[in-house]
């Protein structure tokens, strides 16, 4: 049986790479937006917004975690199936309300006029992952300007903010830490003058951390079903310890490489995998019972997968200047730390419960593992993009 | 943890979202926590699911781990059921009410039943409580995700109970506790029926 399990996996693998050229996608998770700042010494103004220009154009903000949960996903899917030839055109339609709502306040409680100078869309690609398109505005400040705020609303979703100081003449810069915004309210000042200290290690800490718990809860559903499956297929700890440590190895490792830029592979590929994964997961658990070396290298490999996904999260997210070590391992912390908290979970709402009865096999684990195969296998479907959902 | 921790975590869980209005949903939540919470919210459910549980928990659940897959069977049945939009929210609200009448009085009784009526009535009240789950939601893939979470919600509540029923199966006194609570369950009811039936004329 186990055989011919592995044997329709590897048959679903190898069909991945045969349909993923042949892809009509549509959209996934809803990204913040990064909005940079430059102000030269002459005051001018330059912002850079990186954002998914279907997500602003259909309001779906960061109240969805996917934009498939808005009630216009439609809309969304139909704006990001669109080329960027086709897509500019729906943009210019946006630009008034953009520049409407949008703010950058000077010291004086002056706005400053900024104007849309360029906006680039990258082409269509694979849609199951937003597209970050990238809106360049043009302003300027009075030399005596001591300090800004920005202002982006809520109803375009979350974003983090940062600002560049350059002197062209003596060809310096630098930039501020990272404000991240979810309040719906203008930034903290963001000095023009003064070189803003380095934020406190433990301040990056904290954040990477946060960042990595709630990559894990509530945001990665995913990752959810895959540690509740590894925790479903034994109440013993040594096995539910085994697996784990090696999922967490493993997506240390492909992790760490892939955020220093030593390996990579497409969401394309990554995405359909990690459901596939988490298919297998509920699948052996229905049909095998005790933990064997099979089992380890196959957790092993899903979370070497796992750490991909991690990474493409994290780098659209920005590493802290000075503190990419740091941020890699807080964030990695923070992981770790949401993994902890659904064992946990799972082990208080089930395991507590009913781990140690007789029927714990047949009217827990089994209907368990088969609800999360199912689950795993639409996603596995849906991120192939077969057109079918 | 003691049977007592186990049920006093139990009633925590039970009561904790009462805080929100019946059968409303819950905003933020999303539609698959709301769906879960759905059998916990609404009387009728909560009563039929607990019946069964405290019953299949005095009577060997190894035995009978076929009436519980059945009762899963027929409640994902029920619950695509619900997608065809019966109008028939009333009637079913009071067969899940004298299906937990039933049950608690076969509890109080304590008297022994075939097994085939085992299958029966896990069927009759996993489809009725499936079938009692309609969402109403602006798209058809809410829907799902919410009957999706109901299925989830009504199976752990059933199994739950089971657990607790079970764990008090031992001593005279705890199959006497059972009992006590089963005639709740019924008085309970019969009195949401009754009033039912009271808003009815």
């Amino acid at each position: 049986m186990r055989l011919f399990i592995r044997q329709s996996l590897l048959l679903l693998l190898l069909s991945i790479v045969s349909i993923i050229h042949n892809t009509t996608l549509y959209a996934d998770v809803v990204k913040p937006a990064l909005v940079e700042i430059s102000v030269d010494e002459k005051g001018h103004v330059g912002v850079e917004i990186r954002a998914s220009i279907e997500a602003l154009l259909t309001g779906i903000n960061g109240r969805y975690k996917n934009t498939k949960d808005a009630p216009n996903a439609d809309e969304y899917d139909a704006l990001r199936k669109l080329s960027s030839e086709e897509l500019l055109p729906e943009f210019k339609k946006f630009e008034a309300t953009l520049l409407d709502k949008i703010s950058l306040i000077d010291d004086n409680e002056h706005e400053v006029t900024l104007t849309i100078k360029n906006v680039k869309i990258p082409e269509r690609g694979y849609i199951k992952v937003p597209r970050i398109s990238v809106i360049e505005l043009v302003g300027q400040v009075d030399l005596s300007v001591q300090s800004v705020q920005w202002y982006y609303p809520l109803s375009f979703g979350d974003h983090a903010v940062r600002l560049r100081q350059i002197d062209r003449v003596k060809q310096k810069f630098h930039w501020s830490q990272w404000q991240w915004l979810r309040n719906d309210k203008r930034s903290e000042a963001l000095s023009l003058t003064e070189i803003v200290a380095r934020k406190p290690i433990y301040e990056t800490v904290l954040n990477y951390i946060e960042l990595g718990y709630k990559h894990i809860l509530p945001k990665g559903m995913d990752h959810i079903l895959f540690i509740f499956g590894l925790f479903l297929f034994s109440a013993a700890i040594r096995p539910l310890l085994w697996q784990i440590t090696m999922f967490t190895v493993a997506h240390t490792i492909t992790l760490g490489l892939a955020m220093n830029g030593i390996f990579d592979l497409s969401a394309q590929i990554v995405q359909p995998l990690i459901a596939l994964s988490i298919v297998y997961v509920g699948i052996e658990n229905i049909f095998n019972r005790g933990l064997k070396k099979s089992r380890l290298v196959l957790v092993f490999a899903f979370g070497l997968l796992h750490g991909i996904g991690f990474a493409t999260m994290l780098a659209d997210f920005g590493m802290p200047d000075g503190a990419f070590a740091t941020g890699l391992i807080s964030f990695n912390i923070g992981v770790e730390l949401g993994q902890l908290s659904i064992l946990l979970g799972a082990y208080l709402l089930i395991g507590l419960w009913f781990g140690k009865r007789e029927w714990y096999r047949t009217l827990v684990i089994i209907p368990s593992s088969l609800v999360i195969s199912l689950i795993a296998f639409y996603w596995f479907i849906d991120r192939l993009d077969l057109g079918m959902f | 943890m003691s049977n007592f921790s186990k049920g006093f975590l139990f009633a925590v869980l039970c009561f904790m979202p009462t805080i929100a209005l019946a059968h409303s949903p819950i905003e933020g939540i999303g539609d698959f926590f709301n769906g879960m919470l759905h059998p916990l919210l609404v009387p009728a459910q909560i009563l039929a699911i607990l019946a069964l549980g405290l019953f299949l928990g005095q009577h060997s659940i190894n035995k009978h781990k076929t009436t519980v897959l059945l009762f899963l069977g027929a409640t994902i049945a029920g619950l695509v059921a619900t997608l065809f939009e019966f109008d028939a929210a009333a009637q079913l609200s009071m067969l899940s009410l004298i299906s937990a009448v039933v049950i608690g009085l076969l509890i109080v009784i304590g008297v022994k039943i075939h097994w085939s009526l085992f299958l029966v009535l896990g069927i009759t009240v996993g489809f009725i409580v499936g079938m009692d789950s309609s969402a109403e939601l602006p798209s058809r893939k809410a829907q799902i995700v919410s009957l999706f979470g109901s299925g989830v919600g009504i199976y752990f509540l059933l199994l739950y109970a089971m657990a607790i029923s079970e764990s008090f199966s031992v001593k005279h006194w705890q199959t006497i506790a059972v009992r006590v609570v089963a005639s709740w369950v019924s008085a309970s009811a019969l009195m949401v029926l009754a009033l039912s039936f009271s808003n009815k004329f």
